[in-house]
């Protein structure tokens, strides 16, 4: 059998879907962290009318936290258990990020939504273009997933990890958050829909921007680690 | 066939081998002894790639990941992965195809196919890692005190699987076992 891209990437996901859904800690603490930051903001404006500027950056801050809390499941947690190095022998680095990557991704997505139909329930939200919304949430978690990934690669081999990987992912994330609130501002109705819309093109972009360097990036820093 | 040249590795300011050369091509077993923290761990684990050396180069003939079999005492297994799911991911990351069950059969371990990682002893996990090491026609295999925590009947197995692989691979062992060190064509102590 001929190594394929595909398929190799394919064992990344499943075993990190194995590794996480056996292991829960993880993924239930990201969660949980999400949906107590939506009630206790629910609860904190209850009985008044959340405005649209005030919901997208509440929505994104939970956003944040679950992605934050996520830093530690890509590669720190590998690294601390020493499983690190079997993948360094069996695994080609693209495979390995592009298995994280996408590992991430599909658990970011997941819990966005989660987190954003809560949040519009409980809010009693209006929500004027649920397109923008949907394209918005998703092209912001591929690239929360990519600089989590990428931040988590980064830091897994030095000291303090936990709190250098806050500090390397920051920069990465204030574009992303400044772009996020502004095209969820203008799906909940503030502004201009065009606005938003061009504003989502701009998270996509920058997704992009990202993803494609990535990888290279992580190649470098799984070669020399 | 694999070859260092100029090896050394340094932890601040102590020197822990330098100049250390060597080429062992199939058939050939080099034995590393020392005494401890005198780095036979960490020699192999620079030949393995999972350690940059502080200077020299090591050379493997082939892609690392289907040539050459690494196994380690205190290399960590995936807790909550079963032995045949550690195999198959293995597998699935080298691009090679193998009969687990069968290779299972041959480090005997293979009625704890389905136990998880972190429920293994550590027999059991030094079978697995040694599975591991062997599952594709490795032509290096680097094998890191591999004895260390099996029973007799697993070192009986080991014997077995390193003499059914002699004539097609290069072996480079690290241990101080009497057992092990009778295998040596070629010997280098790293501490002295």
């Amino acid at each position: 059998m001929k190594s394929t891209w595909d398929s190799e990437i394919r064992a990344m996901v499943r075993k990190e879907l194995q590794c996480e859904f056996r292991n829960r800690s993880g993924l239930y603490s990201g969660l949980l962290l999400s949906l107590t930051t939506v009630f206790v903001m629910s609860f904190a404006f209850y009985g008044r009318t959340l405005t649209g500027e005030g919901a997208a950056g509440m929505l994104w801050a939970a956003l944040l936290f679950a992605g934050v809390g996520s830093l530690n499941r890509a590669f720190v947690a590998e690294d601390e258990n020493g499983t690190g190095d079997l993948l360094r022998l069996w695994a080609r680095p693209y495979s390995v990020y592009w298995g994280k990557m996408i590992f991430a991704f599909l658990v970011m997505t997941v819990t966005a939504f989660l987190v954003t139909l809560l949040f519009v329930v409980t809010s009693s939200l209006d929500v004027k273009s649920p397109l923008l919304l949907v394209t918005s949430l998703v092209g912001g978690c591929g690239c929360l997933a990519e600089i989590v990934t990428l931040s988590s690669a980064i830091v897994s081999r030095g000291n303090s990890r936990s709190a250098l990987a806050g500090v390397v992912a920051l920069p990465q994330l204030i574009p992303l958050v400044a772009l996020g609130a502004g095209a969820t501002r203008a799906a909940f109705g503030v502004g201009d829909l065009g606005n938003g819309f061009f504003t989502c093109v701009g998270i996509w972009a920058y997704t992009l921007l990202v993803v494609s360097l990535g990888p290279h990036v992580f190649a470098a820093i799984w070669k020399d680690s | 066939m694999i070859a260092c040249s100029g090896l050394g590795k340094r932890y601040g300011d102590r020197w822990l081998f330098r100049n250390v050369e060597f080429q062992v091509t199939t058939g050939e077993c080099l034995v590393v002894v020392g005494r401890n923290g005198s780095g036979k761990s960490t020699l192999l684990k620079i030949l393995a790639g999972l350690l940059p050396p502080t200077e020299g180069s090591r050379r493997v003939v082939g892609d690392p990941r289907t040539s050459l079999g690494y196994a380690a005492l205190d290399q960590p297994v995936y807790p909550v992965l079963t032995v045949l799911e550690h195999l198959q991911l293995a597998a699935d990351l080298r691009g090679v195809e193998c009969d687990n069950k069968q290779l299972l059969e041959e480090v005997e371990l293979g009625y704890a196919a389905s136990t998880a990682g972190g429920n293994l002893s550590s027999g059991m996990r030094a079978r697995l890692k040694l599975a591991m090491a062997i599952q594709c026609p490795v032509s290096v295999l680097l094998l890191d005190e591999p004895t260390a925590g099996l029973d007799a009947t697993g070192q009986t197995m080991f014997k077995r699987v390193v003499d059914s692989r002699r004539a097609t691979t290069a072996l480079i062992l690290a241990t101080n076992d009497r057992r092990e060190r009778s295998l040596a064509t070629h010997e280098i102590n790293l501490g002295l």
